[in-house]
């Protein structure tokens, strides 16, 4: 019989203690791992989201806020840029790839995105374009987008008109218009945009893989926007959208996005905000919430683009991967934290393993004497009992590192669930190196008890135990 | 097989050392069957552990199959014991976790060589015990227990079998049962059997008796003082 049938007879003999203890080093070895792999892929996965767009412009402000607004759908825009700083800054030499988003609407929770057809160009890192499932793309290019604008400024500049010479004549009457908690008015002139998105075709979606599992949309559906991302209250019941594409799910948050023509976002009710409503003055209007890019890295455009229109007064320039590391450190803090804890978890833990194997010693210098009285050497008997504290943590390790699996993959549901972002959590090169340092760990704590079965005097022990 | 010269044995203590065996000469020839009689305390189990190189002489030869134990290193005494001594205890240390044929292996486990599973079961159906092999030694009676003991002594086929009161804890008759068949399959090994008992009619079966009081000198000078 060689030492680790021994050991696991050893084992096997006391399976209430043998089965605690491996349970605690379980929980703690699970914790610890769970919350590095959920950090790590997570941080990955966010990354890789952030690859798609290298620089985003948006309004003034809080960067960070920005990029989890505009590349993953969290939280509420900041505001809006000039439609002109969109025109100039896709002329801007280095610029590879960009596209506008104008937001504010959702459906069922999930945000609507109003854009160019150049989202469906967007490189996904690993991943590559877009890919459709079912349908195919609308289309509404820059210039397209450009002319239904140029339309959607002169609407609002002879609203504005009118309403000036109403105020004028009819100083007592009240407004027509009544302008949301939003700051977009409702005007008579409305319709007149409809009709030339509905002639343009614009009222049109493509949705992303979990839009369409959950809201269960599919092409040829239609679907009523709302215009508060975080109530679904005030529905624009005047523009019913169609969806003509269904997205392959990507590991991204446009698995949860809706994408629909940024002249529709325009035309529908309630987004033709007039110069009198809140945002007029300082805040372009008819502007877009932000501008998502790509800039090549060569030759340092990457770099000077971003300062560049940093210096505008208008405009931020965000780079979404180091806003994403960013928010990762100040995350790194409260994950070093918990895996201290989880550490202590998994010390107090092995000194369980050291007690309980402790406990046993007096119990067993019968066994260790008939071992050495049959021929085992001391450091045989030395073994065995290292190995069984060594075979707990290594059990308890792998337990755990299943349960860490269990709950990232839980967790990881959770956060695609939230933000489309998909976090893998299978265990790496890294959680075994941690779970042959447990097992060693382990090894050593048992070496205390494994001392005094060492130390056995079989002749004493056997006499005395007669 | 086995030669003793001068030997002797004591304990230390908090107390102090205690001289407990001193032996002028013993000898066993190979293949003899030899009871060691004596009271509780006379030395008949410290006489065993020396001849097992459990314990090793302070002083004196204690030449077993060619090797002085007395000047033989730990490991070296342990390699011996594992390779060339059987060993059957008074209450049999049986290792509760363990099956009948698993406690039989152990026997051998440690001789360096690989386990003969077939060799154990053999050992075990040879005494009757074909049904038991994967019984835990509590789910046996004791002179079944006495059985895997007496197969785990005989397993390796080891030169020298030493039992230490091997019936102490049996009945009349199972003990004669397990005597008969220490008796007859050490000898069908050829091996050396030393056994030590207090009960004189269990030494009658061997080829001779050694009263370990009149062997020990120790025991001896003790005994004259008391009678002073």
């Amino acid at each position: 019989m060689r030492l680790p049938q021994l050991v696991a007879r050893n084992l096997k003999r006391r399976p209430l203690a043998t089965a605690l203890t491996t349970f605690s080093v379980a929980l703690g070895v699970g914790l610890f791992s769970a919350i590095g792999a959920l950090r790590d892929a997570s941080e990955q996965a966010f990354e890789r989201t952030a690859g798609t767009s290298n620089l985003i412009l948006g309004a003034k402000g809080s960067s960070l806020e920005l990029t989890l607004n505009s590349l993953y759908h969290m939280g509420l825009s900041a505001g809006n840029i000039p439609y002109s700083a969109y025109q100039e800054f896709r002329e801007t030499p280095g610029v590879q790839w960009c596209v506008p988003t104008v937001v504010g609407d959702a459906y069922r929770g999930f945000r609507i995105v109003g854009t160019t057809d150049a989202i469906f160009q967007a490189d996904i890192p690993g991943y590559g374009a877009p890919q459709f499932k079912d349908g195919e793309a609308w289309k509404h290019g820059p210039d397209d987008l450009d002319s239904f604008h140029a339309e959607v400024v002169a609407h609002a500049a002879l609203d504005g008109h009118e309403a000036e010479e109403e105020e004028d004549g009819h100083e007592e009457e009240q407004h027509s218009e009544t302008v949301d908690d939003h700051g977009h008015g409702h005007d008579h002139h409305d319709h007149t945009l409809e009709q030339l998105a509905e002639e343009q075709g614009l009222f049109v979606a493509v949705i992303g893989s979990t839009v369409a599992s959950e809201a269960r949309l599919r092409v040829g559906s239609s679907f009523v926007p709302a215009h508060d991302v975080m109530t679904g209250a005030m529905a624009h019941e005047d523009a019913p959208t169609r969806v003509v594409g269904v997205l392959e799910p990507t590991g991204t948050p446009m698995d949860r996005a809706i994408y629909i023509p940024a002249g529709a976002f325009y035309a529908i009710a309630g987004h033709q905000a007039t110069e009198q409503s809140r945002f007029g003055g300082t805040r372009d209007p008819h502007g877009v919430s932000a501008v998502l890019a790509f800039v090549t890295p060569k030759s340092g455009y990457h770099l000077r683009v971003r300062n560049a229109w940093n210096d505008r007064l208008d405009v931020q320039a965000a780079w979404p991967v180091l806003e994403v590391r960013k928010l990762f450190a100040v995350i790194g803090n409260v994950n070093a934290a918990l895996r201290i804890i989880a550490m202590l978890v998994i010390v107090v833990a092995l000194v369980g393993v050291l007690v309980a194997l402790s406990n046993t010693m007096a119990a067993r210098q019968r066994e260790f004497a008939v071992l050495r009285a049959l021929g085992a050497r001391r450091r045989t008997v030395l073994a065995l009992v290292v190995g069984e504290s060594a075979a707990i943590s290594l059990l308890g390790g792998i337990l755990g590192l299943g349960l860490a699996g269990l709950g990232a993959w839980i967790a990881a549901a959770r956060v695609r669930a939230e933000t489309g972002v998909t976090v893998s959590p299978l265990p790496g090169a890294d959680d075994l190196l941690f779970l042959l340092v447990v097992t060693a760990v382990g090894a050593m704590a048992g070496l205390v008890p494994a001392w005094r079965a060492y130390r056995t005097e079989a002749a004493r022990a056997l006499s005395s135990s007669l | 097989m086995i030669r003793l010269q001068n030997v002797e044995k004591s304990y230390r203590s908090d107390a102090g050392v205690t001289p407990v065996l001193r032996v002028p000469s013993f000898e066993v020839a190979a293949g003899e069957r030899v009871a060691l009689v004596g009271a509780s305390g006379s030395g008949k189990t410290t006489l065993l552990n020396l001849l097992s190189g459990l314990v090793r002489a302070d002083a004196g030869t204690v030449e077993v199959a060619g090797q002085d134990l007395a000047q033989l290193g730990e490991s070296a005494r342990d390699r011996f014991r594992a390779r060339s001594v059987g060993y059957m205890f008074q209450s049999f240390h049986l290792l509760d976790g363990f099956t009948a044929l698993e406690n039989v292996e152990l026997g051998e486990s440690f001789a360096g060589r690989k386990v003969d599973r077939a060799e154990a079961r053999t050992l075990l159906e040879g005494l009757e015990l074909g049904h038991r092999l994967d019984y835990k030694p509590s789910q046996l009676s004791i002179g079944q227990q006495a059985r895997v003991a007496l197969a785990r002594a005989l397993a390796g086929s080891p030169q020298l079998i030493l039992a230490d009161e091997p019936t102490g804890a049996l009945d009349g008759g199972t003990a004669e049962t397990i005597l008969d068949l220490l008796l007859e399959r050490g000898q069908a090994l050829g091996a050396t059997l030393v056994v030590a008992t207090h009960d004189p009619k269990i030494a009658a079966h061997f080829d001779r008796t050694v009263a370990v009081e009149e062997l020990n000198e120790v025991r001896l000078a003790s005994a004259e003082g008391a009678q002073a």
